[in-house]
């Protein structure tokens, strides 16, 4: 279960390889500092891959780089394998793989040079799946990481940490460089990862379709908060988009239940964003007549929650 | 015409150190030549001179061909339609200053036959360096190539790598000067640093003749000088550059170092990280200093002298120090590195006071100057060891030395 917005929901359990609490973050001291992070609580249960999908800017970055103890929150707190994410120790840092955005360690080294390295520290390093790997992807294992694309750096970085064998991977946009080809046999590789393994994965990312084809779950992370927090599979079943004509739209006053974002339309009209718990029933404005109803993609779903001028305000 | 002047900007652009060498060394096959020419002018035949300007012109066409084939390699990816008449031109025009170019200055500088004829070899071994070097690199990816695809290395490779030591993990990590490398190529390295160190006073040295006493002496003393300032930039500034650049640009070897595991407690990791990134610039500095008082003894210099260089020697970490550990502190930003700037500039300065400074220079002054002088070094020096205190006390609070705080 993973609807974990409120703090009291979270559990403290060994089934839950990560786990947040009102993390704060804000980059730069008194009246000028940014908010990064506001509040952001959740946790991501055992096997689970979780899609953190935001905008650019919305604090998912700072969000991973806080859960492998790169960086200091203001306040909250970030457990990690059962650990406090600013102090893993070495058994942890073993269970746990990270790849940042772009990839950029030990350029100066070749490739199969680093990966050597980095295999030592690695007591389950499958070299089977890295030369593999390596050679599916054609990667030259002679060549220095620098004098590589930045996808083919991407690649090596994925191979580097899928081929430690981690409990917890935790991925920054990590498909962003790569080729449809890599990408979906990178994706394969998670979902295989995640299902036969147990592997947990988080990971982040603007391309839906990836998404929707790996998640399990997937969080909402728009300017700083956490506007959505839910299986995939309930998505369809829990979120809609009512429409309303110009008339129904002028007889809606207040915030309807379960709202989570609004946008008037060019003809006078207006469309809303609504979830439900389970399968309680839409709010009475689309039973009456005044609108309709429809299913949301994912995609449909974070443009009408996030493209909207505070749309922080609404949040569940 | 356009079409391949873009892309050859572009190239050069890309890779402006390459232009700058080229420049640089230009101006110094000048030098040479001007040297060489003053020396043909002069009672001695100059053969010392045109030794210096064959092995100017080795490193000159060394350079010029290595540059070549990089430019030849950028173009090839480039893929410009024109290429093919675009390399004729470059070949022809290297050629011309390779091999035409040294030889026919020679020649109307008034130098012998003989002279000409050991300017052209030089070009040809400086010609044939860089070719060689690269063809060793193709033969040497070949077999890494070949021995990669080969049925045998699935079987040798699934044999784990032992574990390396968490400060040899550190400094692998931080690459040159610090990674471990093989005995031969410390010992080729070393070599080349000695040989550069000992150019400008071996190159005074061979003018002894020519020059008049008081100006040798001065020469002498500059290309010491030199010799000594290209020492410590590259025994200590260097490496502690590498490790602020590290730190402050995103290059991801933070990241790995602390997710790295086996690397211990953030108290042990900032003891690791600290001893790596001083123990060999600190070991370089000291052999400096022994250089340093080498030549002071060699010179017949005062006692007084030894105690001047090794606190000049000591100023230089003290100076260097806190803008170092401010830097692994503070998040990256132009002030910061203005900062450093400045107190690099500074060590310069003292030097000058150091160097300037006699027991003379305070005779007829009130005490109360001498003694101000003493207490501003003094707070000077309290000022910046408690910078490097101060800094080193955050890091300790961090839970890992390669911790964000900002």
């Amino acid at each position: 279960m993973m609807n974990a917005v409120s703090p009291s929901n979270i559990p403290d359990s060994h089934d839950y390889p990560v786990i947040c609490r009102n993390l704060r973050k804000r980059y730069g001291g008194g009246f000028g500092g940014i908010k990064v992070l506001d509040d952001v609580s959740f946790s991501i249960p055992k096997g689970a891959v979780l899609g953190l999908i935001g905008r650019n800017g919305a604090g998912k970055t700072t969000l991973m780089r806080i859960l492998v103890g790169l960086l200091m929150p203001e306040s909250g707190s970030a457990m990690v394998l059962d650990e406090p994410a600013a102090y893993l120790t070495d058994a942890a840092k073993t269970r746990l793989g990270y790849v940042p955005q772009e990839p950029q360690s030990l350029s100066w080294m070749t490739v199969e040079a680093m990966l050597r390295f980095v295999s030592s520290f690695y007591p389950k390093w499958d070299h089977d799946y890295m030369w593999n790997t390596l050679m599916r992807w054609e990667i030259p294992p002679s060549r220095r990481l620098a004098k590589l694309s930045p996808g083919q750096r991407q690649r090596v970085a994925l191979i580097r940490v899928l081929a430690s064998c981690p409990e917890l991977l935790i991925l920054d946009e990590p498909a962003s460089a790569l080729d449809p080809v890599a990408r979906r046999d990178f994706l394969r590789e998670i979902a295989v990862r995640a299902g036969e393994a147990g592997t947990t994965v988080l990971f982040s990312t603007h391309i839906v379709s990836d998404l929707e084809r790996v998640a399990s779950h997937v969080c909402f992370l728009h300017e700083g908060k956490l506007l959505l927090d839910t299986p995939m599979d309930d998505l369809k079943e829990t979120h809609a988009r009512m429409c309303l004509s110009r008339e129904a739209a002028a007889a809606v006053s207040g915030r309807l239940p379960g709202e989570l974002a609004r946008r008037r339309r060019p003809d006078g009209g207006m469309s809303i964003v609504l979830t439900r718990k389970g399968l309680e029933a839409w709010p009475s404005a689309v039973t009456a007549g005044g609108g309709t109803l429809e299913a949301l993609n994912l995609e449909d779903l974070f443009i009408e929650v996030t493209d909207h001028p505070g749309a922080a305000w609404f949040r569940k | 015409m356009t079409s391949w002047m873009r892309p050859t900007a572009a190239v050069i652009a890309g890779r402006p150190v390459v232009l700058v060498a080229l420049i640089v060394t230009v101006c110094t096959w000048c030098a040479a030549a001007e040297i060489y020419w003053v020396a043909l002018q002069g009672p001695h035949h100059g053969e010392s001179a045109a030794a210096v300007l064959v092995g100017v012109d080795v490193l000159y066409s060394w350079l010029l061909v290595a540059g070549f084939l990089a430019l030849v390699k950028d173009l090839k990816e480039l893929r410009i339609p024109q290429l093919r008449s675009l390399l004729i031109i470059s070949l022809l025009a290297v050629f011309v200053m390779v091999f035409l170019a040294p030889c026919v200055a020679v020649w109307l500088l008034g130098g012998p036959a003989g002279d000409v004829v050991f300017m052209a070899m030089g070009s040809v071994v400086g010609t044939a360096g860089p070719a060689v070097c690269q063809s060793g690199y193709r033969v040497r990816n070949a077999r890494v190539a070949a021995r990669n695809a080969g049925p045998a290395r699935l079987m040798t490779d699934s044999v784990r790598a032992p574990r390396p030591q968490a400060w040899r993990a550190v400094r692998v990590a931080f690459g040159a000067p610090y990674a471990p490398e093989s005995w031969t190529r410390r010992v080729i390295e070393l070599a080349l640093w000695c040989a550069v160190l000992a150019a400008a006073p071996l190159l005074v040295w061979s003018f002894e003749s020519s020059l008049n006493p008081r100006g040798f002496r001065i020469l002498l003393h500059v290309a010491e000088l030199v010799s000594i300032v290209i020492a410590i930039a590259s025994c200590w500034l260097w490496p502690l550059a590498r490790v602020v650049t590290l730190v402050t640009s995103q290059s991801g070897t933070l990241t790995e170092l602390a997710l790295l595991p086996g690397q211990g407690s953030g108290r042990q990791q900032l003891r690791r990280l600290c001893l790596v990134a001083l123990s060999i610039p600190s070991a370089a500095l000291i052999v400096v200093l022994g250089l340093a008082l080498g030549v002071v003894k060699l010179e017949h210099l005062p006692q007084a002298m030894y105690a001047r260089v090794a606190a000049e020697f000591l100023l230089i970490p003290l100076l260097t120090l806190p803008a170092l550990a401010g830097r692994l502190t503070k998040p990256p930003g132009p002030n910061a590195w203005a900062g450093a700037m400045v107190m690099f500039s500074q060590t310069w300065t003292w030097l000058l006071i150091f160097w300037t400074t006699t027991p003379e220079t305070w005779h007829g002054a009130p005490p109360i100057f001498f003694w101000a002088a003493i207490a501003i070094i003094a707070v000077g020096l309290m000022f910046l060891i408690g910078m490097t205190i101060n800094a080193l006390r955050k890091l300790l609070r961090r839970p890992h030395p390669y911790m964000d705080v900002s």
